[in-house]
């Protein structure tokens, strides 16, 4: 029974004796090259979305701005349409007045002289 | 590159290279090793431990402007490190239990089950024979901080000091965890050989 148990403890101790054999690991020079690879890889392609999306906000504020201005446009410049309109009537009926005063009143009137065919001819 | 990456922090002694580039480079330099050695330990493959390494990297490289100074330069990365093995080990049960699970009900890959190429075995690196695959059954049925704390233990370089502060606690309670550790994966082991 000794034996056995002596056998067993034997066993467990070459087996834990494994870490201490391990011999360590040498990083060879193509560890760093292949890690700044993947880094360049990596984050050079993050540079490069981060770019697009940089890019993609201006376009969309000014697509916004274009759109704001258009909205702004339609409610400012409706109301400015009929004051012209208004002006515009106004200013009609001004010119409409100004030729039915007196001072140009002759216009409307038939002439009230003769020609010079009709003093030959009576 | 990091632009907080003061001279200061590389090798705790003034550089003369001023550009972000080298001095990550250096960074990566001086600490490449440890790194790469701290991720063998938790997983028994060279190749695996590389490419858990570039990720530590990676991570440095995109938290560096978060990195508050509260600890050292040297914990913190070997910290990310710790994290990304254990991370790495925790993929690795969960892709195993699925694959046993898709064996009993027939749908198995047969690539899953296909050896490793020769020299990649973590058998083969550790002791070249079952013993080491054993010993990393063992290891991975322990709670994580009692494997964090033993096999950091185990690399050359950590001292109880450092080991307490990469995971954050005391020297005492590193020394506990680690004797804990020694006696579970003994029992473990003894529970195993004495059932053949």
């Amino acid at each position: 029974m000794n034996k056995r148990n002596e056998t067993v403890e034997s066993e467990v101790s070459k087996t834990m004796q494994l870490l201490d054999a391990m011999v360590p690991l040498k990083a060879d020079h193509r560890f760093r090259v292949r890690l700044m690879q993947r880094i360049d890889e990596e984050f050079g392609q993050t540079n490069r979305t981060k770019n697009f999306s940089i890019h993609l906000d201006y376009r969309l504020a000014i697509m916004t701005l274009l759109l704001m201005l258009n909205v702004a446009s339609t409610l400012f410049i409706k109301p400015d349409e009929e004051l012209k309109v208004n002006v515009a009537d106004q200013v009609v009926e001004s010119q409409g007045d100004e030729y039915s005063t007196q001072e140009f009143a002759y216009y409307d009137q038939t002439a009230s002289y003769e020609t010079q065919s009709e003093r030959q001819n009576p | 590159m990091p632009q907080n990456l003061p001279e200061e922090r590389v090798g705790g002694k003034r550089s003369a290279m001023t550009s972000p580039d080298e001095r990550f480079k250096s960074l990566v330099a001086e600490h490449q090793e440890m790194v790469l050695n701290t991720c063998y330990r938790f997983v028994f493959n060279r190749e695996d431990a590389e490419d858990l390494a570039q990720d530590v990297f990676i991570e440095v490289f995109r938290s560096l402007v978060q990195f508050r100074e509260e600890s050292k330069l040297s914990t913190w990365i070997y910290r990310i490190a710790v994290t990304k093995s254990l991370d790495h080990l925790r993929r690795l049960n969960r892709k195993k239990r699925f694959s046993s699970l898709k064996r009993m009900i027939g749908l198995a890959d047969p690539a899953d089950t296909l050896a490793a190429p020769a020299g990649e075995n973590p058998a083969e690196t550790c002791a070249n024979n079952e013993r080491a695959l054993l010993l990393q059954n063992a290891l991975n049925t322990l709670p994580d901080s009692q494997k964090t704390a033993f096999l950091l233990s185990k690399q050359e370089g950590f001292s109880n000091q450092e080991i307490a502060d990469i995971l954050n606690t005391s020297v005492s309670a590193v020394e506990s965890l680690v004797h804990r550790a020694k006696k579970n994966l003994h029992d473990k082991l003894y529970a195993f050989y004495a059932e053949r």
